[in-house]
């Protein structure tokens, strides 16, 4: 067999996009979800990461990665533009000393225990970013450090430091 | 249950976590409905095989303007093709006025005003160059020409430049000109350079180059020849004209004239004399001009870099190969060049782009730990 053809041979599979969507929409939603901590956002990002992949569709490469982590990866910088728009937004109210609007604070749905709801609000975004990825999505190591653009080691630190503090927080609230 | 590398006393947590709803069905729906749109407009070219085709196409561009340029500039003939058809010229019957004498055949005056001057390789002064040097060009006896040549002459050693030297000016004594000037140096004791400029007469410019061929090894030679008929021509008619013009005046104030016609007159008649002596010297110039030939000759001690030419041995394929080369070897000179200029802007504007990356990447990771 010539190199050529091996190569070929062992290309993966290129999925439509509707079989990659219909896939990976659960998987990219709870990701948006635990990131943002809000339902109607998460939904939001999540059409708008789709939409974004399929005008990005043609550029999908199987053997770089796989649809699932080329798909978070649009997700991630949507969510990025998300905070950076909501960061100017808070910034500009607090210059002009508007308050914040009642109930605005954002709320994960019901089905967690109110302690875990709770232990993931006190987390900061990355650190519920890496633990969607890894815990949710079941991402590698690898592809996951890829996608945050850290080190394998850095990233097994960050998921290992996420871990312990939710837990401390679910802890304290359970006994508080 | 865990996922490996996710320590087991975090089970609890989570399984909980993967309680976490999938996309809502309102989502689902929305996703469905925009994966069964119709896939959006034509493929772009990815970034890379736009690069290669343009840098293919900018090649075959710069090769075909090459070729053009080889092709453009090779001539239809050789050197020695043109040489032959210039002598074809100088000796054709086309000849005939006599110097100063106002005639202006339209053939004549379509002969050349300037001819181009005529470069040859360096060659020794084996027979065959001497035989070279002296089938070079030689002065038409029967045109008034400007004949003017120049000579680079290598000669062995210091001394061998000094005695090079008095003879050329003996030669040049012997053929029946003058030396118009001598520049004779020798910096130290090994090198040295001698600049001559001698005047020969026309009729013995082929004496001249053969005796001055066998001076040293000539390293290049230039031979210009310049046609002074039909600016002598045009002088004698002016001449003739102007002479007619003083008779006709000189005539006129013989005659009865009124004051004023006479100063006027006069007048006229002192321009005209003064217009015929500036024309009449004018002539002189031209005749002198074309009556000697001036030689500019220089003999060196030190090895030429001269590039040998050997236009005579290359057909018009060859000529336009080699122009075609040289085009080639000038673009990617300036193409080496240009890159070294650009090759630091190129590497600052690639570590902005570094450091703007790092510094987004960073900026991801403050906005994600504030969020």
């Amino acid at each position: 067999m010539t190199f050529r053809s091996a190569r070929i041979g062992t290309r993966e599979e290129r999925p439509s996009f509707a079989a990659a969507a219909e896939e990976h929409l659960d998987a990219v939603y709870r990701y948006v979800l635990l990131m943002t901590r809000n339902d109607a956002t998460a939904q939001d990002l999540t059409s708008e990461t789709f939409e974004k992949a399929l005008r990005a569709w043609r550029r999908f490469d199987p053997r770089r990665a796989s649809a699932r982590t080329w798909l978070c990866q649009i997700a991630r910088n949507v969510a990025l533009d998300h905070f950076r728009g909501e960061e100017r937004r808070r910034r500009r109210e607090e210059r002009y000393g508007a308050e914040l609007a009642e109930g605005a604070e954002p709320e994960l749905p019901g089905t967690l225990s109110r302690a875990l709801r709770a232990g993931l609000a006190a987390l900061s975004a990355a650190e519920r970013e890496v633990i969607a990825l890894r815990v949710l999505l079941e991402l590698d190591g690898d592809e996951t450090a890829r996608l945050l653009g850290i080190s394998r080691t850095a990233c097994s630190t960050r998921l290992s430091r996420a871990l312990h503090k939710l837990e401390e927080k679910v802890g304290d609230d359970v006994h508080a | 249950m865990s996922t490996p590398e996710i320590d087991e006393r975090f089970d609890d947590l989570v399984r909980e976590l993967r309680t976490l709803p999938g996309a809502p069905a309102e989502l689902r729906d929305r996703v469905r409905e925009l994966a069964a749109a119709p896939p959006p407009g034509r493929k772009r070219p990815r970034a890379g095989r736009l690069v290669l085709v343009v840098a293919v196409l900018a090649l075959l561009g710069i090769a075909g303007v090459a070729a053009v340029y080889g092709l453009a500039t090779s001539g239809g003939s050789s050197t020695e093709a043109r040489r032959g058809r210039f002598e074809a010229a100088q000796t054709s019957p086309a000849e005939g006025g006599n110097v100063g004498a106002p005639s202006a055949a339209p053939k004549e005056q379509a002969l050349t005003k300037r001819q181009p001057p005529h470069v040859f390789a360096p060659v020794t002064t084996t027979a065959l160059g001497r035989a070279d040097a002296a089938t070079a060009l030689p002065p038409t006896g029967t045109r008034l020409q400007e004949y003017s040549a120049s000579m680079l002459l290598r000669v062995k050693g210091v001394d061998g430049l000094s005695r090079t030297t008095a003879r050329a000016m003996r030669i040049t004594r012997s053929l029946g000109g003058f030396v118009a000037s001598v520049d004779y140096g020798t910096p130290n004791r090994k090198t040295g350079e001698a600049y001559l400029t001698v005047r020969i007469p026309n009729a013995r410019v082929q004496q001249a180059v053969v005796k001055f061929s066998s001076l040293g090894v000539i390293l290049s030679q230039q031979i210009s020849i310049r046609d002074l008929q039909d600016e002598a021509n045009h002088e004698a008619v002016q001449i003739i004209r102007l002479q007619r013009e003083i008779d006709r005046l000189v005539a006129k104030l013989g005659g009865v004239l009124s004051p004023e016609e006479r100063v006027q007159t006069q007048s006229q008649l002192d321009a005209a004399r003064a217009a015929l002596r500036a024309r009449t010297e004018q002539h002189a110039g031209t005749l002198r001009r074309g009556r000697l030939a001036a030689f500019r000759l220089e003999f060196t001690t030190r090895k030429a870099a001269v590039v040998p030419v050997h236009h005579h041995k290359q057909g018009r394929i060859g000529r336009a190969a080699s122009h075609a080369f040289s085009l080639l070897a000038k673009i990617v000179a300036g193409t080496i060049y240009g890159a070294i200029v650009l090759l630091p802007l190129f590497v600052l504007a690639l570590l902005a782009l570094v450091a703007s990356r790092v510094l987004r990447r960073r900026g991801a990771d403050r906005l994600l730990a504030r969020a």
